[in-house]
């Protein structure tokens, strides 16, 4: 027998090789016997994010803008955040302080990010509106960022809103509490403009309790969110505290706001510690005072103002007069002429945490001043809520019966600065969101507890408004926040934050009141967003598929989302180490998650 | 929804390496890199197991199995059997490890060097020989515990890519399996290359340095970053690149992740420290035009 | 066309008009010369196909076998510590199926080292799953090496065309060569039915389990059983063609002879001369000179063997330990079906001795005198002392 040469054909029986000669794959080989954990692909939360009071997808706006979607990026802050241009200049930025690089290096510079979108990037209005209209008409009482938020929110979904506003422009703190230097008006104009665009209306000149009572509105509308604020200031409480040439701090600015530009004195005294007191320091040395000194009663550590404002503050030669108080003013010629404060010790923790000052006996001493601007509190302006039936706090804030902003009357809400609280802007932008969701909740019959819960983001009482709408749409657990310990910092190199820098020098900011802080440059915007971790978002990196040693990852490119062969992955966990923030995980083989 | 395995490769899932391999990471990754008009040559080793057992195949590319220590000659054969059919396109690529490498097949790949045959040699370094049960090899790093030096090799490091560059062939890298697309860049370049192309992948191997599966990708990212292992290339003999500039972190973040150096000292560290800093100093050098080519 | 050479450059010649494209050597007396020659042409372009100038014998065969994978026929030559040296590769061949050719040069193997005749390097290959061919000159290696590729082809293991140190390497004799396109003719192109090809992608040679690795070798046993047949059918196809033909084995004065020598190689030239000189005496003697070894032509042997009453076995080469390797496999033949054949196993002319005819007659002469076979191997002829002035 003469064995026949066959020219390069695939023998159909293997009984015709007379070699090892293998035509077969291997993807018979299961190895699923042979692991005891599987990974899991699931993208999780930042601390960013769940920092934030406002609950912004922070790395997603990151993710997109690393891509190069400036407007996309923006339109991720839009989603929660209708006022990105004033947070970018005035946020107190919790998100920079729980963020994971901060670890590694410096924190993502997260704020001069959300100025930056909100300054290149470009709003489509129509994209933010929505497709249907609801019959309900909402009142909202107060033009600040919480009734701005919860306007926008509920206009987004369909439903005609109608803002009441007391004073002559909108915007609340933001136009009359916060100073052109750190806010320009432009800014503020734009983003309500974006607002009325949705078909708000905002009513101003129009004080409720004088020009319209509240039941009135309550019988014209269907829901009701008072978002009045607190404007009220704050007597000294000591000897001398009406004399002239003593000035309210939340007056003075609003004063100032509206265009004044009256002179202080030479000598101008700020009592107080907070942005409030610091912005009339600011604003006195505009209006020429050359001797200022702001006057608080704890240390530098428990001065509730941000660092970078108690910075400029040094900056633009204001003194600070730290652990000292007013005992008493001492008058010349019926005006202030000198104040005599005591100097304080810190003594035991009050209720807020913070610890106590304590007079240090026979301490006295005396400083000529010839103004004294209080900025020792706001309290709200709530009296035209009682005729409804709305009870007050001993402090005039509006009692609410739960987190969710309710009243103990049926479909009226209340959030920001008159329900008491933190009183930041963010703060408030989320109460206006959280009352959208109460108001939604009640106009459907839905239960507003557990809508919050299900969009609610780590364990903090911020929540996802884009969840909350569409559920389905994004996949991340907002539940879980990515720690510092599982992002894997040997796929970054470290390098330095880009901070803001000033227009010009602290001498000439103090000659104007132009803005003193410059927005990132492009160079600088592109250094943050690649040195952002992007905690938890997949950005397409592919380190679990090149990683992968049992060619085991799976992907679906329309959706994004990746997956695992379960029959050939063999459980080493390689995924979950190479995955460098956090999104791949391993779990016991035999628990019931869902795979995809 | 349609998950799906990326089309690019050219490895099976389903092969029989260790859960959390380093070498089948750089396998999957040159195989992806080299491309379909490929033939392969394998010789025993861990890569001798991974292929498959007959008559499953894990490549998607064809291959040879040849004896251990023939495999720059096999690969030679190939390449010159290709071109005397005169198909100049297709690429001839021998899959080898360290043992096979720097030990037993050095003469063969030091003859087809030396006649600059035409095929990427590739040398998956796990620094022993690890197929067979972790036994020291000629590129074992000192000091490193094997079943055959269990208090720790006395001798140093061969350095291949030192050797292989001295036959001045025209290319000649070293890659790791952890930093995917140097590994890969350096293949395709290669692959554009007609010569003797040799490219040292070190291959992390949990199985005999002693760390968890898991951990592979962060000890390959180490041993670069410490500098125990530079990215470079060398083309022709003398022009150096360095490919990756590393943070050089204290080589204790490298060392001891591994049980296999469990054992070093203080005064080790020290030395293998001033030996390294030494060696990258040299490296940078030679890279910013130091090397005579006279 | 008729030419004067040596063994070592017909060899080469056998070698260029079988056109082999990729060709891997390494030099070793006393094979150089086949290396040089094909190197000259190779240099001249005359060739064809690649040269492949490669640092040893075992690289050489490692190259030649994937080179054939590749779908190209291929070529090598070398000799005594050359072929030990490949030895693994050989069984690799073999196992691949690769039919390729090689001619060995048959020379001591050291230690101690010496360069001339002696047939044990590649006896000691006889395991290895290659056909062997042992030719007793010149003309025969050429032709020989032509006939193993089509063979070899044929039934896809490879050849080895096995000549002499120094009394066929580098010994001149008249040579007919062959026309190249008789040759062309002779021998198609090589179309295996298994390559290395990235449109038709497969493992090759992966491990196997134990009754995978059974069915292989057998396969290539019965490869080896199916040669005879492939080996005369080229034989006559040969003979039709260039007029020359070889057989399994050479048989001379056989028809009537009662003793028969048998040997291999150059001693089988003398031994035919040593023959003529006997039958004038009136001895009835005959020789068999062995050519195909592996197949080994058992019941062909049988066959040509059966009448015969003594059989005088002159081994150029010893197994240590046992006796010449051509008796050892006869005996073991013999002993199936003629067992009343009685085989006297000489050793002779190891380390490449001269075997003159006087040596022969005493072979013969010493046969005819004992009655019995001796157990061990005679290893001194009468009157000689090896170890002796």
């Amino acid at each position: 027998m003469i064995m026949k040469t066959q020219s390069k054909l695939i023998p159909d029986v293997e009984r015709d090789f007379f070699c090892a000669i293998s035509y077969r794959d291997s993807l018979g080989f299961n190895k699923a016997g042979q692991r005891t954990e599987i990974p899991t692909f699931q993208e999780k939360t930042s601390p960013c994010r769940a920092a934030c009071p406002i609950g912004i997808d922070i790395a997603e706006a990151f993710y997109q803008a690393s891509k190069g979607n400036f407007d996309e990026a923006l339109r991720v802050y839009r989603q929660e955040n209708p006022l990105p241009g004033i947070c970018g200049r005035v946020c107190y930025h919790p998100c920079e302080m729980s963020c994971n690089r901060k670890d590694f290096d410096e924190a993502i510079n997260i704020r001069a990010f959300e100025r930056f979108l909100s300054d290149h990037g470009r709003v489509d209005v129509k994209e933010e509106a929505s497709t249907s209209v609801r019959k309900e008409k909402i009142a909202v009482i107060g033009s600040g960022p919480a009734g701005l938020s919860a306007s926008y929110h509920l206009a987004r979904l369909g439903f005609v809103v109608t803002i009441f506003e007391a004073q002559p422009e909108p915007g609340g703190m933001l136009m009359y509490g916060i100073p052109e230097y750190r806010l320009p008006k432009a800014i503020l104009k734009r983003e309500i403009d974006y607002i009325r665009q949705l078909g708000v209306a905002i009513r101003t000149g129009v004080r409720v309790g004088r020009d319209i009572s509240l039941s009135q509105i309550r019988n014209e509308y269907q829901a009701l969110f008072v978002a009045a604020g607190a404007h009220g200031g704050v007597r000294l409480g000591v000897e001398g505290d009406k004399l002239p040439g003593v000035l309210e701090g939340i007056t003075f600015l609003r004063n100032v706001n509206l265009g004044e530009r009256k002179k202080v004195g030479k000598q101008v005294a700020v009592i107080g510690g907070g942005n409030t007191a610091i912005d009339c320091a600011r604003v006195a040395r505009r209006l020429g005072a050359e001797e200022v000194r702001i006057i608080y009663r704890r240390s530098l550590a428990e001065m509730p103002a941000l660092t970078e404002d108690v910075a400029s503050v040094e900056a633009e030669g204001i003194a600070l007069e730290l652990l000292a108080a007013p005992k008493r003013l001492i008058s010349q010629n019926e005006r202030v002429s000198a104040i005599e404060c005591l100097r304080m010790e810190l003594g035991a923790p009050d209720a807020t945490g913070r610890r106590q000052p304590v007079p240090v006996t026979g301490s006295e001493f005396i400083i000529p001043i010839d103004t004294v601007i209080a900025a020792v509190g706001q309290v709200p302006e709530t009296e035209f809520v009682t005729p409804l039936g709305l009870s007050l706090s001993e402090k005039g804030m509006i009692e609410i019966t739960s987190e969710r902003g309710t009243t103990a009357i049926e479909g009226v809400f209340a959030g920001g600065d008159s329900i008491g609280g933190k009183a930041f802007v963010a703060d408030a932008i989320a109460s206006g969101k959280m009352a959208t969701l109460a108001i939604v909740c009640f106009l459907e019959g839905k239960d507003s507890e557990r809508a919050f819960q299900a969009a609610r983001i780590g364990a903090g009482s911020s929540f996802a408004f884009q969840r909350f709408l569409h559920p389905a749409d994004d996949l991340s657990d907002l539940k879980q926040v990515v720690p510092f310990d599982r992002i894997n910092t040997l796929f970054f190199r470290q390098s330095g934050r880009n901070s803001n820098h000033n227009q010009s020098t602290p001498g000439e900011n103090v000659r104007s009141f132009e803005e003193v802080a410059m927005g990132a440059t492009h160079a600088e915007m592109d250094d943050e967003i690649s040195r952002c971790f992007k905690c938890g978002t997949c950005i397409d990196c592919q380190n679990c598929m090149d990683f992968c040693p049992d060619v085991s990852i799976l992907r679906d490119v329309k959706l994004g989302l990746y997956g695992f062969d379960v029959d050939h992955c063999k459980g080493c966990g390689i995924c979950s180490v190479a995955c460098p923030r956090n999104i791949v995980e391993m779990v016991n083989q035999n628990e019931n998650v869902p795979h995809r | 929804m349609s998950l799906v395995h990326d089309g690019s490769n050219n490895l099976h899932p389903g092969h029989l390496a260790c859960p959390g391999c380093g070498e089948v990471i750089g396998l999957k990754l040159v195989l992806q890199a080299v491309g379909k008009k490929t033939i392969a040559v394998v010789i025993p080793g861990c890569l001798g197991i991974i292929i498959g057992p007959y008559p499953f195949s894990t490549f998607k590319i064809p291959f040879y199995h040849t004896a251990f220590e023939t495999a720059a000659a096999t690969a030679a054969g190939i390449s010159n059997a290709l071109s005397a059919k005169g198909d100049e396109e297709t690429t001839v690529i021998a899959l080898t490890g360290d043992g096979g490498t720097s030990d037993i097949g050095f003469q063969s790949l030091s003859g087809a060097a030396d006649r600059n045959e035409n095929v990427i040699y590739c040398c998956f370094d796990n620094e022993a020989y690890m197929n067979t049960g972790v036994q020291v090899s000629s590129s074992t790093p000192e000091l490193a515990w094997t079943m055959t030096t269990p208090v720790g090799k006395t001798g140093r490091k061969k350095n291949m890519v030192e050797i292989m560059a001295a036959h001045n062939i025209p290319y000649a890298a070293t890659a790791c399996s952890c930093f995917p697309d140097d590994l890969r860049t350096k293949i395709m370049t290669a692959k554009k290359i007609k010569g003797t192309k040799y490219i040292h992948i070190l291959s992390p191997c949990p199985t005999g340095w002693r760390f968890p599966e898991s951990l592979t990708p962060n000890i390959g990212r180490l041993a670069v970053e410490t500098d125990c292992f530079p990215l470079y290339e060398i083309r022709n003999g003398a022009e150096v690149k360095i490919t990756y500039e590393p943070r050089h972190l204290p080589i204790e973040n490298y060392l001891l992740a591994q049980g296999r150096f469990k054992h070093v000292t203080k005064d080790d560290i020290a030395k293998i420290t001033k030996a390294v800093d030494r060696s990258w100093k040299e490296l940078k050098r030679r890279e910013s035009g130091g090397s005579c080519t006279c | 066309m008729k030419m004067f050479l040596t063994g070592n450059f017909a060899a080469a010649y056998g070698a260029r008009l079988s056109r082999p494209q990729v060709i891997a050597a390494y030099p070793i007396t006393p094979q150089s010369q086949i290396y040089e020659k094909l190197s000259e042409w190779d240099g001249k372009g005359e060739l064809g196909g690649r040269m492949m100038r490669v640092e040893s014998e075992h690289s050489a065969m490692a190259a030649c076998i994937s080179a054939s994978l590749t779908g190209v026929r291929t070529f090598t030559a070398t000799s005594s510590q050359g072929l030990a040296l490949m030895h693994e590769m050989l069984h690799f061949a073999s196992g691949m199926r690769t039919p390729i050719v090689m001619v060995n040069v048959n020379r001591s193997l050291a230690a101690p080292w010496s360069f001339w005749s002696d047939q044990t390097d590649s006896l000691a290959q006889r395991d290895t799953g290659w056909l062997q061919f042992y030719v007793a000159d010149n003309q025969e290696a050429l032709d020989t090496v032509i006939q193993a590729f089509k063979i070899g082809e044929s039934i896809s293991l490879p050849v080895m065309v096995i000549m002499e140190a120094f009394y066929n390497s580098h010994f001149m004799e008249p040579v007919d060569v062959p026309d190249p396109t008789e040759v062309d003719a002779f021998l198609p192109a090589f179309d295996p039915p298994f390559i290395l090809d990235p449109e038709h992608p497969a493992g090759f040679c992966q491990t196997v389990v134990p009754i995978e690795y059974k069915k292989f070798r057998i396969k290539r046993q019965v490869a080896m059983e199916t040669a005879f047949e492939v080996i005369e059918t080229t034989d006559k196809e040969f003979a039709e063609r260039f007029g020359r033909r070889y057989g399994l084995f050479e048989e001379y004065r056989m028809a009537d002879a009662e003793t028969v020598l048998v040997t291999a190689g150059t001693i089988g030239s003398t031994a035919r001369v040593t023959v003529d000189a006997l039958r004038d005496r009136g001895k009835k003697v005959g020789l068999l000179r062995m050519r195909v070894f592996r197949p080994f032509p058992r019941a062909q042997l049988i066959a040509a063997l059966r009448h015969v009453k003594k059989i005088a076995v002159i081994d150029r080469n010893i197994s240590l330990g046992q006796e010449g390797i051509f008796c050892e496999e006869l005996k073991s033949v013999l002993y199936s079906m003629a067992r009343d054949i009685r085989v006297f196993g000489f050793v002779l002319g190891l380390g490449g001795t001269n075997v003159a005819p006087s040596h022969i007659e005493k072979v013969f002469s010493m046969t005819e005198r004992m009655e019995q076979a001796p157990l061990n191997p005679i290893i001194e002829l009468e009157g000689e002392n090896v170890f002796g002035a």
